[in-house]
């Protein structure tokens, strides 16, 4: 499954360990400037959930926490190395114009 | 004013949300917009998700349920059938797998024909050992600890260690016992894998094939809080004539520690024993009651392995256990689990009494409690049965027996935690028992009524 944007967002939050959802928003705000509404946010939770990517952990049925998997470190690592490498590319190419 | 009727308008939005994306995520959505400013921005984007749910309603629910294991992600595979290998005095049998996104479990059943038992004994704690081994208590008295090395091979990639092995049940003098063990997870592309097993100079190999659970489940959210205690019900599948509801449980004061919930079914035992009489359920149980109220019993319960605590006297994790209750009628749409009591764990305190000075009234940490009388245990010849009756008035957390018992002859064995329910209300508990028969009760096991009753949907 292709990991969207606010799915590699919310992975990228969650590698520095569990959290709910709302502090999942404020950690993705705080690092990309990308404010994440209710709507998007849980969007993308069930998507990652479905796909084993991340897994909730018992608590607060208001203030659920979740964690990043095995699976999910692997998507994730796979996705940042593709876009390092779009990366370098870019520079490289606007460095030689 | 005009801020909260905003706030309270959006919530209302919320509830378009389709019911099992409300089950799984409305809680937590509420909590989210009580925290955020109502702006159009965000009336959008909740309208938005809200469509997106309607147009991909089963990603809100994805859930199996793998047997003997407990619900596991989308995607899991399990095994295609029970594989079994035997020689070398000992029958070593995969009775089932969750191979998940994360890890591999694997429940094993291990039964030993020699004389001198193989068995590893759940008492003493499987500990990693080097080279990526596991050490494990010898099931003979006096005898050596083990250590048990795993491997699961994986067709054309590399033998993967295990990560941890746990016990579920045992019976030593027949050699049985049944355990957990997890590895690393599997290629997705994988439906073939080998268990390497090896104790003592010995190896076993069973061969597994794969294939993906066809139980499906849903996540639910209800929650029921009473007398200090929070109940909730976080997933439920069916599968025949059986449903499996997945519960979790924690103090309000999150250090408390929980024991027993409500009176359990009948433990794991090898097919070659006849259950004791005392281990016949009782009415105290958790119960399923559908909507044309049929009562259903709870057949089976297995228990989830969270990660102990970092201390006993700290915050804790909430308990999770998965239920199965059968016989529940195919049509029937939802359905209440009652919870009928928890036992709450206190570690602290300690008495030494004479068993032959029976019946006599001992004192633990300032409660009273009577031991009735002792007979001859089911487990062996060198435990004995103590039959106990708590002494104490209080109502609201009554103490119902201590939580543990050991000889006070070291060698005679360590702690023993069995305990069982007689018929006219008192407890029982068994260890074994040196010469001098005096034994040593430690902590209090706490008993909090209930019932925590949570109304959960079947369809």
């Amino acid at each position: 499954m292709r990991l969207s944007d606010e799915g590699q967002l919310i992975l990228t939050s969650l590698v520095s360990g569990p959290k709910h959802g709302y502090a999942i928003a404020q950690d993705v705000e705080s690092f990309s400037g990308r404010r994440l509404g209710p709507g998007t946010l849980y969007g993308a939770i069930a998507r990652l959930e479905a796909s084993g990517h991340i897994e909730a952990l018992p608590g607060d049925a208001r203030r659920r926490p979740y964690r990043i998997t095995g699976r999910g470190r692997t998507v994730l690592g796979a996705a940042v190395a593709k876009s390092q490498r779009m990366a370098t590319v870019a520079r490289r190419r606007l460095a030689v114009r | 004013m005009a801020a909260r009727s905003a706030g309270a308008a959006v919530k209302r939005l919320a509830r378009l949300y389709p019911r099992r994306w409300r089950d799984r995520y409305g809680a937590e959505i509420d909590a989210f917009l009580e925290r955020r400013k109502v702006t159009p921005g965000a009336v959008l984007d909740l309208l938005r998700g809200i469509i997106d749910a309607h147009l991909h309603p089963a990603l809100a629910s994805e859930l199996v349920f793998v047997p003997e294991i407990g619900f596991r992600p989308s995607g899991t595979r399990t095994l295609l059938e029970t594989a079994r290998t035997h020689h070398d005095d000992a029958t070593v049998t995969i009775r089932s797998v969750a191979a998940g996104p994360d890890q591999t479990e694997l429940v094993i059943e291990w039964e030993s024909h020699a004389e001198a038992n193989i068995v590893c004994a759940p008492a003493a704690p499987a500990l990693p050992a080097a080279p990526k081994g596991f050490l494990v208590a010898s099931a003979t008295p006096g005898g050596a600890d083990e250590v048990v090395f795993a491997k699961l091979h994986v067709p054309k990639g590399e033998a993967m260690d295990a990560i941890s092995f746990g016990p579920r049940a045992f019976m030593t003098r027949h050699g049985w016992s049944t355990h957990t063990i997890a590895f690393p997870p599997l290629p997705q592309s994988a439906d073939r894998a080998e268990l390497h097993l090896g104790v003592d100079g010995k190896a076993w190999r069973v061969p597994v094939a794969l294939m993906r659970t066809h139980v499906v489940a849903t996540h639910i959210s209800v929650e029921s809080r009473r007398s200090g205690m929070i109940v909730r019900a976080t997933a439920v599948g069916r599968s025949g004539d059986e449903v499996m509801v997945g519960l979790e449980l924690q103090g309000e004061d999150p250090r408390t520690l929980i024991g027993a919930i409500g009176t359990e079914p009948p433990p794991l035992i090898p097919p070659m024993v006849k259950p004791p009489r005392n281990w016949e359920p009782t009415a105290d149980g958790i119960v399923l009651t559908d909507d044309r109220r049929n009562r259903a019993r709870e057949r089976r319960r297995l228990r989830h392995a969270d990660a102990p605590p970092a201390a006993l006297s700290g915050p804790q994790l909430p308990r999770r256990l998965t239920c199965v209750f059968g016989p529940v009628r195919h049509d029937a749409t939802s359905a209440s689990v009652s919870i009928p009591w928890i036992e709450i764990s206190e570690v602290h305190g300690s008495v030494d009494v004479d068993l032959t000075a029976a019946p006599v009234i001992a004192e633990l940490s300032g409660r009273r409690f009577e031991i009735v009388r002792t007979e001859q245990s089911a487990f062996g010849p060198e435990r004995r049965k103590v039959v106990l009756r708590s002494l104490d008035a209080d109502a609201a957390r009554r103490f119902v027996r201590p939580l543990s018992v050991r000889s006070k002859v070291p060698t005679a064995g360590g702690y023993s935690y069995s305990w069982g329910k007689e018929r006219d209300g008192s407890s029982w508990m068994e260890t074994a028992v040196g010469d001098p028969p005096v034994v040593t009760f430690n902590g209090a096991a706490l008993e909090v009524r209930g019932p925590w009753e949570l109304r959960i949907p079947l369809d």
